[in-house]
């Protein structure tokens, strides 16, 4: 199949964009020659007088699959298949029909993936499933920029990294194992007692993830708000007006603070003392993953996927180093001042670059997270080369002068509080001057301060009020999750890893069990809880995950003999199944028992059905086709077998009237679709519709 | 009919755990916050009645909690004589 001669050196890059970037820097003319094999991209490049060939895979090219072909569980043997044959949907045999092509005139390989667990795990089942080999040399960078990807070639190491594969490969084999068998064992227990078939699947991190959504909306139910009160008021200070905090922000009693206004009814205080002092701010630190975001989010609403998605494609265009990295270092090996000088030339960052250099300060600000891989998130200074899309420009700006603040000075502020007594109760005054903006200058507009200056005050002034005042207040119920605040729960609780979690919430949410941007639970993802809570709770607490989590990174930290570790998790999770067998019958029927009331909290009844005169009819939505249509509940009564159906619009807004048509005695429903609204029985025959009722 | 009536909680119709309780287990758990919630109340007002606790939670509107609201309109609206 391949017409390219060999012999060569074949590398094997992760996606077709990584391997365009790495032939164009490779090449000694930077013009690697394109053959489309198969339709894939596959470059041939020279260097050193050395021919080597770069192909890409398409991300993973094997996945894991039951070597059984039941469908029962524990299912505890597996083996990699071509994902193409495992997952139908993925379009991957061409690339491993060209890798196949190409290993016949190899000499030797390099793996040329991204540096990290996933990475290292795409090379090497290439090597294993397609090549038969154990090793490859391996190239290691962290930008897609000409100078680190000549440097990973001339410094490539003999042989992959043991600790991101071993660390890689485990997980695969774990998530596979606790995915697949309590799905398994979810649906068959529904199935045991309902007799019909439905996929309920949960993950080991995707449990307790929407655990902890519903204990935050279980915790939202119960909330009761708490009265309190606090103390406002305002000061004239050189005839402008300021406003003063009481010395307590809460007052949990109302006579106590009723009798604070009433000792302060004369409005009039004198001040006691005047504090000034200078405070430095620093800059943030670097962005790693999670920080940036959680910016991306504050600033643009991009969810946490999103931010990876374009970070990606960032990363991809050269733009910014690798992404996935919990880092907040920038060493100097970087060539700050090369980013700087390349930065220089983009007019929206020429000035800010331009006073760094007159700075001479060249060393980064770092955060305390270090990452064995990659640095932080930082720009390469490569100029994009074609016009950005608007997230990417967003994304881009932000890192770029995120990065420009690091080497700014410190900012400088000038804060001053007057301290002013009205009858043995003390307000304060607060103010803030900017003495210098620093790091601030260059980060905006995505952080600034607010000044406040208060004029020049003397010890013992008399001072007036305009008014102080009691003003009662509640306490408030806690704030629901958004997706920046979910991941962050994921770290905090320590589940996932920073290249899953995101697209852990996206699962939540292609499954049903979570909703909305102000992130809810529906009925689904509570009944899975619920009955998990109350049966199997195991597998919604973090502990499990938790502990596992560090075990993997054990594996990938002290190189440990991961097929001993897989044997104790089967193990394991061989005894949690048997117990969870052992209650199969009394899970099966809660989950048959909260899904029934979760599906009918979702199911819109709109009458008696006019035709069995027993059921009712509902608003009901194909599985198979997504359409809607009102259809009679006694159609599962085996006894009544009702096939009464009506039409529904397609589109628009539906709701029961409680009314019934006066032809028919059909239920009338309301259609709003914008502004449109109509009110209509819902028989298509009714003659209401004949007469243009 | 009236046994059936007494295992199910009569805010939500859902099985009570035993027929001596008043709510479900849900209810139950926010009647038990409602509950603790007054001697807050109490401290803050210094006099109130339960009746004009249960008023000014109902005022409160979406401040309250679903299950906590739910048992103030229950015990206000259907109070026991």
């Amino acid at each position: 199949m391949s017409t390219i001669e060999g012999p060569y050196i074949l590398g094997i890059s992760e996606k077709p964009q990584a391997a365009q970037r790495i032939a164009r820097a490779l090449d000694k003319n930077n013009k690697p020659e394109l053959n489309r094999i198969k339709n894939v991209p596959v470059y041939l490049c020279e260097r050193d007088g050395i021919k080597i060939v770069i192909a890409p895979a398409l991300g993973h090219l094997f996945a894991l699959s039951s070597i059984s072909k039941t469908w029962n569980y524990p299912v505890l043997d597996y083996e990699w298949r071509p994902n193409y044959e495992v997952n139908k949907s993925a379009k991957t045999k061409n690339f491993v029909d060209v890798f196949k092509s190409l290993s016949k005139k190899a000499t030797d390989i390099i793996v040329m993936t991204d540096f990290d667990r996933e990475g290292e795990v795409i090379g090497y089942l290439i090597l294993k499933y397609i090549f038969g080999k154990d090793q490859a040399e391996r190239m290691k960078f962290s930008t897609l920029t000409r100078r680190d990807i000549i440097e990973a070639y001339d410094n490539r190491e003999k042989t992959l990294d043991t600790g991101f594969l071993n660390s890689g490969l485990i997980r695969h084999y774990v998530d596979w194992l606790y995915g697949i068998n309590y799905s398994r064992a979810l649906s068959l227990a529904f199935k045991r007692v309902s007799g019909r078939f439905k996929t309920i699947s949960i993950g080991r991190v995707q449990g307790p993830t929407l655990n902890s959504v519903v204990e935050l909306e279980n915790e939202i139910n119960l909330f009761l708000p708490i009265p309190y009160w606090s103390i406002e008021s305002e000061v004239i200070l050189e005839s402008k007006n300021f406003k003063a905090s009481y010395e307590k922000s809460r007052i949990d009693n109302q006579k106590e603070a009723s009798q604070i206004v009433d000792d302060c009814k004369s409005l009039v205080g004198k001040v006691k003392d005047v504090i000034q002092e200078k405070k430095s701010r620093y800059p943030f630190p670097p962005f790693n993953l999670g920080d940036l975001q959680r910016e991306a989010y504050i600033h643009f609403k991009f969810s946490p996927h999103k931010t990876l998605e374009i970070a990606e494609r960032l990363y991809l265009s050269a733009l910014i180093s690798y992404p996935r990295t919990d880092s907040q270092k920038l060493p100097m090996t970087l060539g700050h001042k090369s980013i700087l000088t390349k930065l220089e030339n983009q007019s929206d960052y020429k000035d800010h670059a331009n006073e760094i250099f007159t700075l001479k300060k060249y060393k980064p600000s770092e955060g305390k997270k270090t990452d064995a891989a990659h640095p932080a998130i930082h720009p390469t200074g490569n100029k994009p080369d074609k016009s950005l899309l608007l997230g990417e420009k967003k994304l881009y700006d932000l890192i770029v002068k995120r990065y420009l603040s690091l080497f700014g000075k410190p900012a400088l502020l000038s804060n001053k509080t007057i301290i002013i007594e009205v009858n043995k109760h003390k307000f304060e005054v607060r103010g803030s001057q900017i003495i210098d903006e620093g790091w601030i200058k260059y980060y905006k507009p995505y952080y600034s301060l607010k000044e406040q200056i208060l004029p020049e005050i003397d010890i013992e002034n008399e001072i007036k009020f305009n008014f102080i005042d009691a003003k009662e207040r509640f306490t408030s119920p806690p704030y629901r999750y958004n997706e920046s605040t979910l991941l962050r729960k994921m770290e905090d609780e320590k589940i996932g890893t920073k290249a899953t979690r995101a697209g852990i919430i996206q699962t939540l949410f292609a499954r049903e069990y979570i909703e909305g941007s102000i992130i809810k639970a529906t009925p689904l993802g509570f009944a899975v809880v619920n009955v998990l809570q109350e049966q199997y709770p195991v597998l919604v607490k973090s502990e499990m995950t938790r502990n596992l989590e560090e075990i993997m990174e054990n594996v990938q930290d002290q190189g440990i003999d991961i097929d001993k570790i897989i044997l104790s998790i089967k193990k394991e999770l061989k005894t949690m199944l048997v117990s969870f067998h052992a209650k199969e019958l009394k899970i099966g029927s809660s989950l048959y028992k909260n899904l029934r009331k979760s599906e009918e909290s979702e199911i819109i009844v709109l009458g008696k059905c006019t035709q069995c005169k027993k059921g009712n009819l509902r608003i009901i939505k194909s599985k198979k086709t997504g359409k809607r249509f009102i259809a009679c509940s006694s159609y599962f009564d085996k006894a009544i077998k009702c096939g009464a159906t009506y039409p529904l619009p397609s589109t628009g807004n539906i709701k029961a009237t409680g009314q019934k048509c006066s032809f028919d005695g059909l239920p009338i429903i309301e259609w709003r679709k914008g502004k449109l609204k109509k009110i209509m029985c819902i028989s298509p025959d009714c003659p209401s519709k004949k007469k243009g009722d | 009919m009236k046994s059936k009536n007494n295992l199910l909680c009569p805010i939500c119709k859902v099985d009570k755990k035993s027929p001596s309780d008043k709510y479900c287990k849900s209810h139950l758990q926010a009647k038990e916050g409602l509950q603790k919630g007054y001697e807050s109340w109490l401290k803050a007002y210094s006099i109130l009645s339960w009746e004009d606790y249960l008023k000014q939670l109902l005022d409160l509107g979406d401040q309250v909690g679903n299950l906590i609201r739910d048992v103030v309109e229950y015990e206000f609206y259907f109070k026991e004589t």
